[in-house]
């Protein structure tokens, strides 16, 4: 089942046209990545899907219903949760406050996802009685994750949830990730600079540049790939020089 | 001297000159210190004097003489046009070298197969780029003996034997031991001497050079003089590939011969805005480019609003009426004139084309109702026919009689002639002397009484313009038995601003059908304001909405052929090619036989 259906969607901030019609599919129980280079528009869309910008045109289909233009806490109350670019926390909550204001517009006990969250991440639990702005960075984007399941989602949209974290505490936040889609079942839309472990992670992906997808496909045949194996995934092919500053035209296929 | 009477042994000469060389060292010295070149740096135009262009050439030859390079021995350049490509062109020929140029999109194979083939002992190369491709396949080129690289960014730490920089290849020449070996040299290079080897794109086999005389150019000189003005204050941009035997004709020659400044495009891509800024009084094009412009507008026009586009729809018809009328009365005359001032000269001056003068076409047919439209917008367009096998030119159009859907008649000297099969046969002091070490391939291109065989079919008027139907290669032989020359439907089709080539397909088969590549830029446009989904290049060709724009154009044609032409079927080639790939030439046309053997399992689903 689609999951979420994104057709032509065009955002601008001002005059600027961020998103050049975007369209996107995202199935239900996958994990999809959207891959692009700084300013290719992927926070934008993201953000217009989340309900925090307005698209100019297109429409976003969410398990059959339209949702463009809604406002945000209408988007989060149909099933979609954010966990934004730079994790925002609120630091003077504690831990178990930011929790539970992640799933602020649900009614009932919250008990059950709690303790889901802390089965996946213990060091919260440990914590839960401390302000999050304590945290270290790996554990802020732990608890930003957590906040965005409390609301129990059907899809889970991540903003570069390795940004500004070390190689190893990436590899640990992808592996829950990974973990979450597979024992959880949940659905998630993944923005990522680093295309490696994105790549490793979800099931298909997007090329997003200059507000266009450029390129489509399983990620093990995006991994394959020419262009995005020498403009995402750094292979250096230097060469008799040992090193390489031009770089080969794009042609995405 | 009478032009249509030129013997083999009649002398050519312009201005008493008789080599390329020889005319380009007396008008350095001439113009001294005027602007011959310029070209961009750091995003600002810098001027690039005569004396400039002399002393680069005469340093380089001398060092090309300091390394060994002799006469007769061919010099291999690769790099995107810039004035360090002539400098490096002019003083290989200076000193009785042969130069010859290399498209910057061939791959490392393709450069190691061409020093082979002309065993250069030198290579130029533009940058690390194509340094590296050199580094990549020198293994398969032991010939080349030196390299020598245009720019040093991106090589700080680099050093290998065999590779220098232009600056101290300039070192070299500066210092060489008898400075006047240049003139003295120069002044030995006879007309029968090779200018310039012209690799052909070789859409048949692999590429074969062709040998182009001094006299073969200064023919081209003579000739054009009489049917292509050029003026010493003429602005020319120059962007197609100068390994190219026309860019080379009309951005090395020309401008040598009539003093015009060149004004070298930053790159490919920026063409258009280059235009703008150097508004060329001549200009040399290729079908895509006007294909482009052309496209440009139109979208311009859609964009415009209904008040810009009525605006813009009046003055085309008044431009296209005048255009047409052999008499404008009175009330046509003074709707042109309100036309030219509310739109079209806006409209030129937008595109670059308020100085034009003249505006050639040629290398690929190109459609009459684009010529027309052209002619309606106050640009004249016209047509030539050449080929590098004629040094360029054979038959050209010129302003004052513009023959639409001919190529235009011969350059005075050059004889045509249309044989019992229907090829075009040229004769005169345009052909060239032969292919590099091939006489095998040089016998099998004249006939046994010394006519080029073109391979092109054409019939001539009675006016005497040539008009070219196609190719001899290209003919399609339906099953039906029927000859059909695709060329026209071709060109036909590729008028839709959304169609950027064609290649119709049909031989030994029941029915015509063809294979479209579109127009990214104005498809995705298109899709995009329609709302119709697509995501890569390849789901944009899926989409039935597409489909249909494009099926619509293909039905739009069929209505001017006859039945036996009528296009029964049609796919769309569904990865981006670019000039890398094998399908296309250098200046992105579609080869037939690539095609074909590629798309294969495309082809076979029509049938």
């Amino acid at each position: 089942m689609t999951v979420l259906s994104v057709r032509n969607l065009e955002t601008f901030y001002g005059a600027i046209m961020a998103l050049r019609g975007v369209s996107i599919d995202v199935e239900e129980g996958e994990i999809v990545t959207i891959l692009g280079a700084n300013g290719a528009g992927k926070t934008t869309l993201m953000k217009t899907i989340a309900g925090l910008m307005d698209p100019e045109k297109g429409q976003i289909t969410f398990l059959g219903d339209p949702i463009a233009g809604l406002d945000p806490d209408r988007v989060v109350g149909r099933g979609i949760s954010l966990v934004p670019e730079g994790r925002e926390v609120f630091p003077y909550l504690s831990i178990e406050e930011n929790l539970r204001m992640g799933g602020f517009t649900r009614k009932g006990d919250l008990s059950g996802d709690l303790d889901l969250v802390y089965q996946y991440f213990p060091i919260l639990k440990e914590r839960r009685r401390q302000a999050a702005g304590f945290l270290s960075g790996g554990q802020q984007q732990m608890l930003a994750i957590g906040r965005g399941l409390m609301s129990e989602p059907k899809l889970l949209m991540l903003d570069e949830p390795s940004l500004g974290l070390s190689p190893l505490l990436t590899q640990e936040i992808f592996g829950i990730i990974a973990r979450l889609n597979r024992d959880e079942g949940v659905t998630m839309l993944l923005v990522e600079q680093n295309a490696h472990i994105a790549l490793e992670t979800a099931h298909r992906g997007y090329v997003l540049e200059m507000g266009r997808i450029v390129m489509t496909g399983p990620s093990d045949q995006l991994a394959a790939s020419d262009d995005i194996q020498e403009f995402y995934l750094g292979r250096t092919d230097a060469g008799e020089r040992g090193q390489k500053r031009w770089k080969r035209r794009k042609t995405w296929r | 001297m009478e032009m249509s009477r030129v013997t083999p042994e009649d002398r050519i000469a312009f201005d008493g000159h008789d080599t390329i060389v020889s005319l380009w060292a007396a008008r350095c010295a001439h113009y001294g210190p005027r602007v011959a070149h310029r070209e961009k740096e750091l995003g600002i135009w810098q001027e690039y004097s005569w004396n400039t262009y002399y002393d680069s050439a005469r340093k380089i030859g001398l060092a090309l003489m300091e390394l060994g390079v002799s006469k007769g021995d061919p010099v291999l350049i690769l790099s995107e046009d810039r004035r360090e490509w002539i400098y490096c062109d002019i003083a290989a020929a200076a000193i009785g070298a042969i130069p010859s140029g290399v498209y910057t999109t061939d791959s490392a194979g393709q450069l190691a197969y061409l020093a082979n083939d002309c065993a250069a002992k030198v290579l130029f190369v533009e940058n690390d780029e194509q340094l590296d491709k050199w580094l990549e396949a020198r293994g398969d080129m032991p010939g080349i003996e030196k390299v020598v690289v245009f720019d040093r960014e991106g090589l700080a730490t680099f050093s290998h034997k065999k590779v220098m920089f232009l600056d101290e290849l300039y070192a070299l020449g500066e210092k060489a031991a008898n400075p006047d070996r240049f003139e003295k040299a120069l002044e030995t290079v006879q007309p029968e001497d090779p200018r310039m080897l012209i690799y052909t794109s070789g859409t048949t086999g692999p590429p074969k050079g062709a040998i182009l005389t001094h006299r073969n150019m200064m023919f081209q000189l003579v000739a054009g003089e009489q049917m292509l003005d050029f003026h010493e204050t003429d602005e020319q941009l120059c962007f197609l590939p100068l390994c190219h035997v026309l860019e080379r004709l009309v951005s090395v020659e020309a401008p040598i011969a009539n003093g015009c400044t060149v004004n070298f495009a930053e790159s490919p891509e920026t063409v258009f805005e280059n235009l703008q800024e150097v508004n060329p009084d001549t200009f040399a094009g290729v079908p895509r480019i006007w294909e482009k412009v052309y496209s440009r507008v139109m979208i311009l026009r859609s964009e415009a609003g209904p008040i810009g586009s009525k605006a813009f729809d009046l003055a085309m018809l008044l431009g296209n009426r005048y255009a047409k009328a052999d008499n404008p009365g009175l009330g046509l005359k003074l709707g042109k004139l309100v036309a030219e001032f509310a739109v079209l000269r806006n409209l030129r001056r937008m595109l670059g084309f308020a100085n034009a003068r003249r505006v050639t076409s040629g290398a690929a047919p190109i459609s009459p109702e684009l010529i027309e439209w052209f002619d309606a917008i106050g640009v004249p367009l016209v047509e030539g026919f050449g080929m590098t096998e004629t040094g360029g030119v054979a038959t050209v159009n010129t302003v004052d009689d513009n023959n639409v859907g001919t190529v235009g008649k011969p350059l005075p000297g050059v004889e045509l002639k249309i044989d019992e099969t229907g090829e075009l046969l040229v004769g005169g002091p345009c052909v060239f002397k032969g292919y590099w070490n091939k006489p095998e391939k040089t016998a099998e291109t004249f006939t046994e009484d010394g006519w080029l065989k073109t391979g092109d079919i054409g019939r001539i008027g009675n006016d005497g313009a040539l008009t070219i139907t196609g190719r001899m290669k290209d003919i399609i032989i339906t099953a039906g038995g029927k000859n059909i020359t695709p060329a026209e439907i071709e060109s036909k089709l590729k008028f839709s601003p959304y169609i950027s080539d064609a290649v119709v397909i049909g031989d030994k088969r029941k029915y015509l059908t063809c294979l479209i590549m579109i127009d990214q830029e104005n498809v995705e446009k298109f899709a995009q304001d329609r709302q119709i989904p697509f995501s890569d290049f390849a789901s944009l060709t899926r989409a039935q909405e597409v489909r249909d724009l494009i099926g619509g154009v293909v039905s739009e044609t069929n209505k001017q052929f006859a039945q036996v032409e009528q296009l029964k079927d049609f796919r769309l080639i569904d990865i981006l090619l670019t000039a890398e790939d094998e399908e296309l030439t250098p200046t992105m046309k579609l080869k037939r036989n690539f095609v074909n053997e590629r798309h294969a399992a495309l082809i076979d689903e029509m049938y």
